[in-house]
């Protein structure tokens, strides 16, 4: 592994990249104003050298899950719960998984355990990534020779082979493995997700996010210190980040689905409105990981292929990050309780012109729509806990009971000092 | 697995061999705009005459709907109404008459001291006080109003019916203006900053269909609005993959607009050197969610406002999802750099690529190499519709539901994005 300074990496060039959208300003004219801002990732090539390679192996295939089923109130006969679901899981999935560093047999005997949300991906910016997807079938459907693919999505100046469009490219079929390769010149919060018959693979839950993370993370001159930055700027250093993935799941797809019935794709019917893949209440249980075998009616093997909590957890003082981004059909207006937030970047995109001019704003209510992303920061308050969740309160309840589900989780705040550092 | 995406396809199969001749024709220099697309403006520089009627539209699906639109100098019958393509500061008059069963009339959202038959277009309204109309009407079954106004500030706006606005709106009473700067016809807004590549112009129109409701309406039927629900999704009055059948599509007589894009890598050495412009209007009652693969577009204005104006800096921001919110407009720059330049021998992707027995090689646009102006031999049973090694990117809504006909995916509000190589395309 090797970092800017052992790379050879001019600090000029991080450092222009820093300061990029005001020295471009400065120099350019015209119509360069606008070109320059996209016009600085061309810099890296041809002579690129990657800071580092990361490697990822995913899968995809289908599987099968647990929302939340308090009582028979909720039932939405006959589609959810699924009476093909086996213990203790109720709703049918298609998903990615990560398997990376298993043996070939390990990989082949994930097929039928798909995972909702899909894996968060991390890469760093001037990093080259390999990603392989296998596509391993679908355990419930052997009638359908569906492909997969691995569709970044927002990912500057694509090349169509690695965008994931079937029509546009290639996709992955049964039993085969293709590369993607990347190397990510811009620093943000992007999604991916599988795009064959994109409005069934993402419904059924093909989706996630990516984090890039920027040079000045790792530049030793600039960033003397280590801090962690949502971009190359200043202004947007924090602490501790998390994701918050929205989409929403409507169960009578999924149903119809592992029954061999045709759904209507036009069709909206909304039952489960979800953080990471999961409804509140299951939104405060912790990662579970999805090759640990958990003790039997434990929260762990119900949860296992929905393995990423939503629980929010700093010290007071402490700036976070919220990594936001939606691959639902509907926007979500996110807020947490008493606390202002700062959104300095949208679509992987650092809210700042070409001039300079701060377009960041503070604000109690996160706009988040359809393939969008926003990353947002904010100050642990005083320890205790507060609730985040999405005002609109149609996405507060599961599968339309009176209840309190869907879009809620909670921001637990330690005093200052408690929580060690967060884990890279 | 969907059963109505393998019917789809074989049915527009014929449009888009179609499509394929006519770009084919295409010249291969990249100064001029290449025929049949980009925005198709109304002759008519500032003076417009069309009749509202009814007609019908067709989707690639095979379906054929009932609605309504205009008869105009160049079209019998067109859904959407005219593209108008006007200049700040330049009178505009538009000569409607009405040959619907019931009163119709145009509302000019942005657009100042609006008069109707010369005297200012106010709402109307009953003995009651109730509003009955938008602005000053052209009667039923023949009646004629003429509207007039200046525009005085560059961007891209909609206009659309005024009178009983839900149903005449759905039914296809609407379309686009654009109002250029005076004396700047390739820049979004008086500011050079916004200049395009001259030939890269292009309009994304959303709108949406209920088919039931068209047809209780064709049958004279009452509709109970509550029961609204869209099953095809529109750019620009068409469905994909009709979208990227070039303007004027003989075989698309009443829906006359495309809406694929085509740029260069950005490149002083025979690519553009100018972003292209896209604008964006939403006509559907909810957020359009409209994600250009490819790459990141900077949104430069919004309502026909830009947001890096003289004094108050430069609020323009990066979006790989464009969001126009309900009867918005959008406008935003689209450029693709080539920035790894690979080449299969100097620069190759530095990963293996499958061979084509262990991919799923749908076809129709990769030119079989990974490569920009490469194309390799075809898999067997593949058919085709690269031409010089181009690339293409999707651009669609990503409320995926959109994304369809009547459910069936690649299809609705989605066209495509073309890059050509640096040195053009070969006639072939």
């Amino acid at each position: 592994m090797t970092d800017d300074t052992t790379s050879g990496i001019n600090p000029l060039l991080s450092r222009r990249n820093f300061l990029r959208a005001g020295v471009l300003g400065a120099a350019g004219a015209g119509v360069a104003l606008y070109a320059g801002r996209q016009a600085s990732k061309a810099v890296a090539a041809p002579g690129f050298v990657p800071t580092k390679t990361d490697e990822v192996r995913l899968v995809g295939t289908d599987g099968w899950v647990s929302m939340p089923d308090p009582n028979v109130t909720t039932h939405m006969e006959p589609y959810w719960p699924d009476s093909l679901a086996p213990s203790p899981y109720n709703m049918y999935v298609f998903g990615f998984r990560n398997v990376t560093g298993l043996s070939e047999a390990q990989i082949i005997a994930q097929r039928g355990l798909a995972q909702i949300s899909a894996p968060v991906l991390g890469f760093d910016e001037g990093s080259e990534v390999k990603i392989s997807l296998t596509n391993l079938g679908l355990s419930m459907r052997p009638d359908l020779v569906d492909g997969h693919t691995m569709h970044w999505h927002g990912f500057n100046n694509a090349l169509p082979i690695f965008d994931g469009v079937p029509e546009m490219s290639a996709s992955v079929p049964i039993g085969k493995t293709m590369v993607y390769y990347y190397r990510p010149h811009d620093a943000g919060t992007f999604m991916y997700h599988c795009h064959f018959e994109d409005v069934e693979h993402v419904q059924m839950g093909m989706s996630g996010l990516v984090y890039v993370r920027p040079k000045l993370n790792n530049d030793k001159v600039l960033n003397p210190n280590g801090y962690r930055y949502a971009y190359n700027d200043v202004s947007t250093r924090y602490d501790r980040e998390f994701p918050l993935f929205l989409t929403e799941i409507q169960p009578e797809s999924h149903w119809r689905d592992a029954h061999i019935q045709i759904t209507d794709w036009a069709a909206f019917n909304q039952g489960f409105s979800v953080f990471n893949g999961r409804a509140y209440p299951d939104t405060l249980q912790g990662d579970f990981d999805p090759l640990t075998t958990y003790p039997a009616g434990s929260q762990g093997e119900r949860l296992k292929y929905q393995p990423k909590g939503s629980v929010i957890t700093a010290n007071a003082g402490e700036t976070v990050l919220l990594r936001v981004a939606s691959l639902g059909y509907v926007r979500h207006t996110l807020t947490i309780d008493g606390v202002p937030m700062k959104v300095v970047g949208t679509d992987a995109s650092l809210l700042k012109g070409a001039d300079g001019t701060d377009s960041s704003y503070v604000t109690n209510s996160v706009d988040v729509g359809p393939g969008e992303a926003r990353d947002v920061l904010f100050t642990a308050p005083a320890p205790g806990t507060y609730k985040i969740y999405d005002r609109n309160f149609s996405n507060l309840s599961n599968q339309g009971d009176g209840g309190y589900g869907g879009m809620l989780t909670e921001l637990r705040v330690s005093p200052a000092n408690t929580l060690p550092a967060q884990a890279r | 697995m969907n059963l109505r995406r393998i019917l789809a396809g074989g049915l527009s199969l014929t449009v888009l061999t179609g499509a394929l001749f006519a770009a084919a024709a295409a010249p291969s220099s990249g100064a001029t705009a290449t025929p049949g697309e980009g925005i198709m403006c109304e002759p008519g520089n500032g003076n417009y005459v069309m009749t509202a009627t009814t007609g019908r539209m067709s989707l690639p699906d095979g379906n054929t709907i009932f609605t309504w639109g205009y008869h105009t100098p160049t079209h019998n019958f067109q859904n959407t109404a005219p593209v108008l393509c006007v200049t700040a500061g330049t009178p505009v008059r538009i000569a409607l008459t009405n040959s619907l069963r019931e009163d119709t009339s145009l509302v000019f959202p942005g657009m100042h001291d609006v008069k109707a038959d010369g005297v200012e277009s106010a709402p109307l309204s009953d003995v009651t006080g109730r509003v009955t109309s938008l602005a000053p009407v052209a009667a039923a079954n023949g009646g004629t109003v003429t509207y007039t106004f200046t525009p005085d500030k560059p961007g891209t706006y909609l206009y659309e019916s005024g009178t009983d606005v839900n149903k005449q709106v759905e039914m296809g009473l609407y379309g686009a203006i654009i109002v250029y700067p005076a004396g700047n016809r390739y820049q979004a807004y008086d500011d050079p900053r916004t200049a395009y590549e001259p030939t890269r112009e292009y309009l994304h129109m959303l709108s949406e269909v209920d088919p039931d409701i068209h047809a209780l309406i064709e049958q004279g039927k009452p509709v109970d609005w509550s029961k609204y629900s869209a099953k095809y999704f529109l750019l620009n009055g068409r469905s994909a993959p009709d979208t990227i059948s070039p303007n004027d599509a003989a075989w698309l007589p009443n829906q006359p607009y495309g809406s694929m894009t085509r740029v260069r890598p950005q490149d002083p050495n025979g690519g553009d050197t100018a972003p292209a412009l896209m604008r964006y209007i939403n006509v559907m009652g909810e957020d359009a969610a409209f994600h250009p693969h490819g790459n990141t577009e900077r949104v430069i204005g919004e309502d026909g406002a830009p947001l890096d104006k003289v004094g108050s800096g430069d609020k323009s921001y990066g979006s790989f999802l464009v969001d126009i919110g309900p009867n918005r407009t959008v406008d935003a720059l689209f450029e693709w750099f080539d920035v790894e330049k690979y080449d299969p021998v100097s620069n190759p992707i530095p990963v293996p690529l499958s061979p084509f027995q262990d991919l799923i090689v749908k076809g129709t646009w990769y030119a079989m190499s990974p490569y920009l102006g490469q194309q390799q031999s075809l898999p067997a049973g593949v058919s085709q519709f690269n031409q010089c090694g181009e690339y293409y990117h999707m651009a669609h809504n990503h409320n995926l539901s959109k994304a369809t006909n009547y459910g069936a995916t690649f299809g609705g509000q989605m066209t495509l994005i073309r890059i050509d190589p640096l040195n053009g395309c070969p006639a072939q």
